[in-house]
């Protein structure tokens, strides 16, 4: 694909980078991420900062990209707001918005190195370091996150940030599942019962990843080297995404360890209070937890939707609308009637 | 008369040959490949043994818990309108009626996830 683009893109990377020359030595698709096309970028820069040998990342919108996830230039934004504030995540270096290079907006970052896997790092130790002070760092990694408040410059694009943030993922999971067109009775059952328990809202609206679980972050050896997958950043909740982390449905068959199948919850926790300053609600998490299996149910759905209607025929996709009846049993394990309120 | 072995005969067996032969012999993307599709014929196997009797026992229950016929399709919009408009909030047994029918797709799609504890 970047062949018959690559005298473009070498001149447009190498005025990004103030470089005399840019080189492209080497061009592959990296697998992962049904939104985006990733490709690793080695590139020789001749002159300037960069001079020497770099390895990048290069992405673009894939054609089956997501209405509802942001574009490149959107993620360029997000992961400037992210450095700035001490998350660890890949360096965003340039965004390119002239549709005459590759013919789509990309955003170019440095590789990083890593495995994210959730399956792999949840079973391999000798990935990610000791793994309660994993747990650790990624409460603080969030907790960094959350520093980020509207309305920042920027982030514009994100919109005002909403009063209720639990009563608008109802009504926009409803939406969805109407968009899908077949019934859901469990999920009915589920959003009725969010509709009704859900928490006041936040005392402090925050930036909120909207997708912070294991799968979703890097590491080595060592441990953490990034945090990735950036495309449902939004204005809300802060314990929205704790309870996205926690959620048994993101523990990878770990359902022991709380703090997505790596560590105990209160590792995690413990990290992210620190950080925060502040501590966390239990049952706003608690809340959040149920609404992660009802988001991730949904979200299963419409996976499974896009091999079904031949838009992006996949196994993968289609067994992953086929993980919605297992979702299904966790949300009703979650909320069986005496559970429910005695005004709701 | 279909000759023997049948299908459901034939899918244990390409079953074995592609989780206990091919997949060990393959690495990487292509070992995670026979393996979804190792997952999705063991998904076809048990909805060929459970046969139509799931189908029929959600119909006979979704009928009786909203008095009234229709295909699947219509008494599950149904009850999804009802519980969306709160009609059911609470309801025992619009729970036990969900609860038993998602076991029974979960004993097709991921029966693992069915622990006799809970």
């Amino acid at each position: 694909m970047l062949g018959e683009v690559k005298d473009s893109l070498e001149a447009w990377i190498g005025k990004a980078a103030r470089a005399d020359r840019a080189t492209l030595v080497e061009a592959r698709p990296l697998s992962g991420g049904a939104i985006q096309e990733n490709w690793l970028l080695e590139v020789d820069f001749l002159g300037g900062p960069f001079t020497g040998r770099q390895e990048l990342v290069l992405r673009t919108d894939a054609p089956s990209g997501v209405a509802v996830s942001h574009g490149r230039a959107e993620e360029f934004a997000l992961l400037r707001a992210a450095t700035t504030a001490g998350v660890t995540v890949p360096e965003p270096l340039w965004l390119c918005d002239d549709p005459h290079v590759l013919g789509k907006t990309f955003q170019v970052m440095r590789k990083v190195e890593g495995v994210a896997l959730g399956t792999k790092i949840v079973k391999d130790l000798r990935l990610g370091g000791d793994r309660r002070r994993l747990a650790e760092r990624l409460g603080r990694e969030l907790a960094r996150i959350h520093s980020i408040r509207p309305p920042h410059e920027g982030l514009e694009f994100l919109g005002e940030p909403p009063d209720d943030p639990a009563l608008v993922d109802v009504v926009q999971l409803r939406a969805y599942l109407d968009a899908l067109g077949e019934p859901r009775p469990v999920l009915e059952w589920g959003l009725r019962w969010a509709e009704l328990h859900r928490p006041p809202p936040p005392d402090e609206t925050v930036l909120v990843h909207r997708d912070f679980r294991t799968g979703n972050y890097m590491v080595d050896e060592a441990g953490l080297t990034a945090v990735l997958d950036w495309e449902f950043a939004a204005w809300g909740d802060p314990a929205c995404d704790l309870g996205w982390f926690c959620a048994a449905c993101w523990r990878f068959g770990r359902d022991d360890l709380e703090a997505g199948g790596i560590a105990p919850r209160a590792d995690f926790y413990r990290g992210y209070e620190a950080e925060a300053g502040r501590e966390i609600e239990h049952d706003r998490v608690a809340y959040w937890e149920v609404m992660a299996h009802i988001r991730w149910n949904v979200i299963a759905l419409q996976q499974g939707h896009r091999h079904l209607s031949g838009a992006e025929p996949s196994l993968d996709l289609a067994l992953t609308g086929r993980r919605a009846a297992e979702l299904d049993l966790a949300i009703l394990r979650l909320t069986p009637p005496e559970t429910w309120s005695a005004t709701g | 008369m279909r000759d023997r072995p049948n299908g459901a005969e034939l899918l244990a067996e390409a079953w074995r040959v592609l989780s206990h032969d091919l997949a060990p012999a393959l690495t990487g993307e292509q070992r995670y490949k026979a393996l979804l599709v190792a997952s999705a014929i063991a998904i076809v196997q048990r909805e060929l043994a459970a046969g139509d009797e799931p189908a029929e026992a959600e119909a006979q229950a979704l009928a009786d818990l909203l008095g009234g016929e229709g295909s699947l399709l219509d008494l599950n919009a149904d009850l999804a309108a009802a519980v969306r408009s709160g009609e059911f909030d609470r309801s025992s047994e619009v729970y036990a009626v969900l609860r038993k029918t998602v076991e029974a797709r979960v004993r097709e799609s991921n029966p693992t996830v069915l622990d006799p504890s809970t």
